[in-house]
């Protein structure tokens, strides 16, 4: 439904009426027609009636449809993707025939469009006559499917339909083009924020907070897409971005923590403004792109107390603005009292702004804006988070991150122990060391087509990541693989 | 003929689709008034939830576009608002929903969520509820919605931000690059070090914090001796995680807000960006009372007042500025504005409150005197009362302006302030209120002058005795008969002696003839006896009411000539009297044996 015009959704509905009309009538056909087999032979008049009736649906649908996929998921059943209920008084002659698919490992069919009365004969009748001697029962009755000569349908494999990493290409696609959307409306909302705090109006949150809960989603599904975005390091204005980047890291640090969706919606507005207190620094100090001298580290240092100040003034006093103000004025304040600003008395750093340090930090550090005027890779930025600024954060916070980031970041540039290159685009918690990358290189070292390419998957364990690269030593605009499809 | 059937579907359907939105709407007003274990919404919900989705799969989904008064389906208008109590789009529309999608596939159980989601939404008052936000908390798979902040963010494409946020990405300065993989070795410690940034690369704030440009340790030291493969917290690890949880959850918004502020004022040398953040403290104060956490609001107010309390010499403005937050905390307007919240709220966390007042000056009384004028809830006024008597004390110059208002709650509440505070400097204030036009005053100024101990506060009670309302007079009667002595002996003795006294209902003059005779002691008998005694042309039923008053009185009268007029009574001809006084007699006895009382009269 996102991205969707009103109209757009409106007619699909209305569209899919007939669809749905259809694709159950020629359902409930179907159930009629196994049952129908169970009962009579199949030279059986009422059975061929049946057949006939079911053939003469399913060749109307599929003049239609193109194509007809039925699924089983989650006990509801699924025609090309649009739930369909059958419209049968017989409920438990359907209920039986879909254990007797469960039994066989049926997970669905697939109709191809040469189908004919006869194999769909075969089919059923083989469906209530299939013996399971043993062993994996969709792989037998598939075999005798082909056996029979029976291909113009198909079964599915029910535990193809459960793993969640089944995504198809248009799917990953369809992903990344939300996230893009996300990001680059967050992008413009932060901008939006700081231009309007500047002029010292106002904020009105439900905006930002839209785009958070878009993030949440995102995250909660699968995140590498956001994660990837939030590698970029090249854009013009980075203050905006890195607003984002942080919301990202943070709100998938939290939700890996196990905050609960409220909680996640308050971080990710908190981490989003975390810097709001920037706008009301001079324009051309944040953006100074040589390195601070000493007064202008004064200037810089005051934005948390800015911050805080700028969302007590602007934003309407509830759970978000809260967390807000609080994470504004404590992201760079250390678990242990130190930072800036200079603490009058002891407090303890409240659990947001601790995560959102984390964040901040990395990003700020594989950047090259801030600390350093140079942007590291991100396993060197995390080594140094790890060993030479442990101090600063909170431990057990900073080890999640860690785990989150893995080994092999999202975005990072690696080569491949057969020399080829390629991208990170997704950690795999349970195997860190084999993320699943793009490939942009070849052995030879030439630009390809970048193609997906899963280390994990067990036809690829003969490569392994050799090392990190960095991207500007060989001329590479990572960016531009990472804002494409 | 197709045709006709579709067309007439559709107009049954589109029928079907009203009635099920006019019940949705009848069914959230239920769930807003009934309680939730009632049976009648109970019933009407598992019906409209049945319902609901059997049209929505059998429709293949519904899809609403919502207006600010109008719903419409395909189209066409199947709601419209009719004024404030049938608001079914305008709820929507004001939460910003402008499209509502029900999908193929939707359960009962998430119609009812949904439901539940409305219900909740409705007895929220709360200016910042946001039904956008708490759907989308619910997570509901097969009920979505499209707000106008999404339209709005439609309009941004996507590649235009692209070219506007980042410039570069298009550019590949390599393009058609090939890269000789095999200069570059697979093991990055045989990389040559790079030509190293000078130390000064790394700015302050980084060397701070522990950064430096040197590598972090390697080899051993390296990210994957951090990480198993198979990364889950377990055991203690699991504990840390659901303790940060909790704690997280003891988040106070309000306390954590003022205390950053608190925070924020320490840092500051400047005195403009001090006084601009005591402007800002005045505005969260505000928005702490509007959410009613009074509780909060005290601690802020009171550690403001400690730091002006405790500014050195040397930051003198620095005080004169938190003075003034001060005294705007208790000035008329806030005080006015924290009676409203006061009053819209349910219930009235009055310890809170307490607190709160507590934590204002002096210079507040006046504009808190003035609360209870305007305060609903009881408990609150009596709150209100008790800080007033407290405070007060110090200041009774400020809580007396109340005895002059023209209304008489506000009277009447002075009254009741002035008799907690009590002392002999309260009196004069009683002895104007004691003449009150309104009962209800002069009720609250005899309670008070009950508990007060004085000379003074006799005369006073005295001049109840011929008050108007028979209530207090009798109220006024069984205190002055309990306090004794000459002085309420004399005001009984005049008011029997008085024109007024015939006015009296007969109960009542019974009642003064006994308390007469309980504080006048010897010096009455002869007069009782009279009554007894007396022929007179009052009705004989009157007449002997009289007689049986007095023979009552000379029960409670504890002298020795009572008790000889008595028996004396009990040798006479007459059988009534002789029957009286041996009553009268046993009674008496009883009392004073028994230490029965003057109020044991009104039991008789």
């Amino acid at each position: 439904m996102e991205g969707q015009s009103v109209t757009q959704i409106t007619t699909e509905v209305g569209l899919n009426r007939e669809r749905v009309h259809a694709a159950q009538q020629m359902l409930t056909a179907f159930f009629v027609l196994a049952k129908t087999a169970r009962v009579y032979e199949t030279n059986n008049d009422s059975y061929q009636g049946q057949l006939f009736r079911f053939c003469e649906l399913l060749r109307r649908y599929m003049d239609e449809n193109f194509s007809c996929t039925v699924k089983v998921i989650k006990k509801r059943l699924f025609v090309d993707d649009q739930f369909v209920t059958v419209d049968s008084d017989d409920r438990i002659g359907v209920r039986l025939m879909l254990d007797r698919w469960h039994e066989l490992g049926i997970g669905g069919l697939v109709f191809g469009d040469a189908v004919s009365a006869e194999d769909v004969t075969a089919l059923v009748r083989l469906l209530w006559t299939f013996a399971i001697p043993g062993g994996d029962p969709f792989e037998q009755i598939s075999r005798q499917l082909a056996r029979e000569g029976i291909d113009s349908v198909s079964l599915i494999d029910i535990t193809r339909l459960n793993e969640d990493s089944d995504i198809d290409l248009e799917d990953r696609q369809k992903i990344r083009r939300q996230a893009r959307d996300t990001f680059f409306r967050a992008i413009r909302n932060v901008k939006e924020v700081m231009l309007v705090t500047d002029r010292d109006e106002p904020i009105v949150v439900s905006r930002t907070k839209r785009i958070v809960h878009s993030v949440i989603d995102q995250v909660s599904n699968d995140g590498s897409a956001l994660m990837e975005l939030a590698s970029i390091k090249n854009f013009d204005e980075y203050t905006y971005a890195h607003s984002v980047n942080v919301s990202i890291y943070a709100l998938t640090l939290g939700f890996r923590l196990g905050l609960s969706r409220p909680e996640l919606s308050e971080l990710g507005v908190a981490a989003l403004f975390h810097d709001v207190g920037k706008a009301k620094l001079p324009r051309d100090l944040v953006t100074k792109p040589g390195r601070f001298d000493d007064f202008d580290w004064v200037q810089m240092r005051r934005h948390p107390l800015l911050g805080a100040i700028t969302i007590a003034e602007t934003m309407r006093l509830d759970s978000h603005s809260a967390r807000a103000l609080v994470a504004a004025y404590e992201h760079h304040i250390n678990p242990d009292g130190t930072g800036y600003p200079t603490l009058s008395e002891p407090r303890q750093i409240n659990l947001y702004s601790r995560i959102i340090a984390i964040a901040d930090t990395f990003d700020a550090l594989t950047s090259g804006r801030v600390y350093i005027k140079q942007a590291i890779p991100p396993d060197e930025v995390l080594r140094k988070m790890v060993y030479q600024m442990a101090a600063k954060f909170d431990n057990f916070l900073l080890k999640l991150f860690v785990n989150i980031i893995g080994i092999y970041p999202v975005g990072s540039l690696v080569l491949l122990t057969d020399r080829s290159l390629g991208i990170v685009t997704k950690t795999n918690p349970a195997e860190l060391s084999r993320p699943e990358i793009r490939l942009i290189a070849d052995r030879d070292g030439r630009k390809t087509v970048p193609e997906w390419f899963d280390l994990a998957d067990p036809a690829n364990r003969s490569v392994d990541v050799a090392r990190c690269l960095d991207p500007d030593q060989y001329g590479i605009n990572v960016t531009k693989y990472i804002l494409s499809d | 003929m197709d045709d006709i059937i579709s067309e007439h579907l559709s107009q049954e359907f589109t029928s079907n689709i009203k009635l099920l939105l006019r019940d949705f709407l009848k069914l959230i007003k239920v769930l807003a008034i009934y309680p939730a274990d009632n049976p009648l919404p109970a019933k009407m919900r598992r019906s409209l939830c049945s319902r609901f989705t059997e049209i929505v799969n059998e429709f293949g989904g519904l899809a609403f576009s919502i207006q600010p008064d109008r719903i419409y389906f395909n189209k066409e208008e199947v709601f419209s608002d009719r004024g404030a109590e049938e608001r079914l789009a305008g709820l929507f529309f004001d939460a910003g929903i402008i499209q509502l999608n029900f999908l193929a596939g939707l359960s009962e159980e998430e119609i009812d969520t949904f439901f539940g989601v409305l219900k909740n939404f409705m007895n929220d008052m709360s200016p910042e509820r946001d039904l956008v936000s708490v759907l989308w908390q619910e997570q509901l798979s097969f009920i979505k919605y499209r707000t106008v902040d999404d339209l709005a963010l439609d309009e941004q494409q996507t590649e235009m931000m692209i070219r506007e946020i980042c410039s570069t990405y298009d550019e590949d300065s390599s393009s058609g690059w090939c890269i000789d993989v095999n200069e570059i070795s697979l093991d990055e410690t045989e990389d040559e070090p790079s030509a190293s940034s000078p130390a000064s690369d790394v700015t302050e704030d980084a060397r701070q914090m522990g950064l430096s440009l040197e590598p972090a340790a390697t080899d051993n030291h390296t990210i994957e001796n951090l990480l198993t493969n198979s990364y889950t917290p377990v055991g203690e690890e699991q504990k840390e995680i659901a303790r940060l949880l909790a704690e997280n959850r003891n988040f106070d918004p309000f306390r954590s807000v003022t205390r950053t502020l608190l925070e924020i004022l320490d840092q500051w040398n400047d005195l403009k960006p001090y006084s601009e953040t005591i402007g800002i403290c005045e505005k969260v104060l505000d928005q702490i009372l509007g959410k009613g956490e009074f509780g909060a609001a005290a601690d802020f107010v009171h550690s403001l007042r400690s730091r002006q309390e405790n500014q050195p010499s040397g930051k003198a403005n620095y005080a004169e500025r938190l003075a003034g937050f001060l005294r705007r905390a208790g000035d008329h307007e806030r005080i006015g504005r924290l009676t409203e919240i006061i009053n819209t709220q349910e219930t009235v966390d009055t310890d809170a409150v307490e607190l709160y007042l507590e934590s204002l000056g002096w210079e507040s009384l006046p504009h808190v005197t003035g609360m209870l004028g305007k305060l609903v809830s009881k408990k609150a006024r009596l709150t209100i009362c008790n800080y007033l008597a407290r405070r007060g004390v110090d200041h009774l110059g400020i809580i007396v302006n109340g005895i002059r208002d023209k209304r008489w709650y506000v009277v009447r509440n002075t009254v009741m302030i002035l008799g907690r505070i009590g002392g002999e400097r309260v009196i004069d204030f009683f002895a104007v209120t004691a003449g009150h036009s309104d009962q209800r005053v002069r009720s609250e100024t005899f309670r008070a002058l009950e508990n007060l101990k004085s000379d003074r506060v006799v005369d006073l009670l005295t001049r109840f005795l011929s008050d108007d309302d028979p209530d207090l007079r009798e109220m006024a009667l069984t205190t002055l008969g309990r306090i004794g002595g000459r002085g309420p002996f004399e005001a009984v003795g005049d008011v029997i002696r008085s024109q007024s006294f015939g006015s009296f209902t007969l109960e009542e003059q019974e009642q003064y003839l006994i308390v007469f005779s309980h504080l006048g002691g010897s010096e009455v008998t002869d007069f009782l006896d009279s009554i007894v005694s007396s022929m007179g042309w009052l009705p004989s039923a009157t007449k002997m009411r009289y007689r049986l008053a007095a023979l009552k009185g000379l029960a409670y009268n504890k002298s020795n000539d009572a008790e000889k007029l008595l028996l004396s009574y009990t040798r006479s001809r007459r059988k009534w009297l002789r029957d009286a006084a041996a009553a009268a007699l046993e009674y008496r006895r009883k009392l004073m044996y028994n230490g029965g009382s003057i109020r044991d009269a009104d039991h008789d």
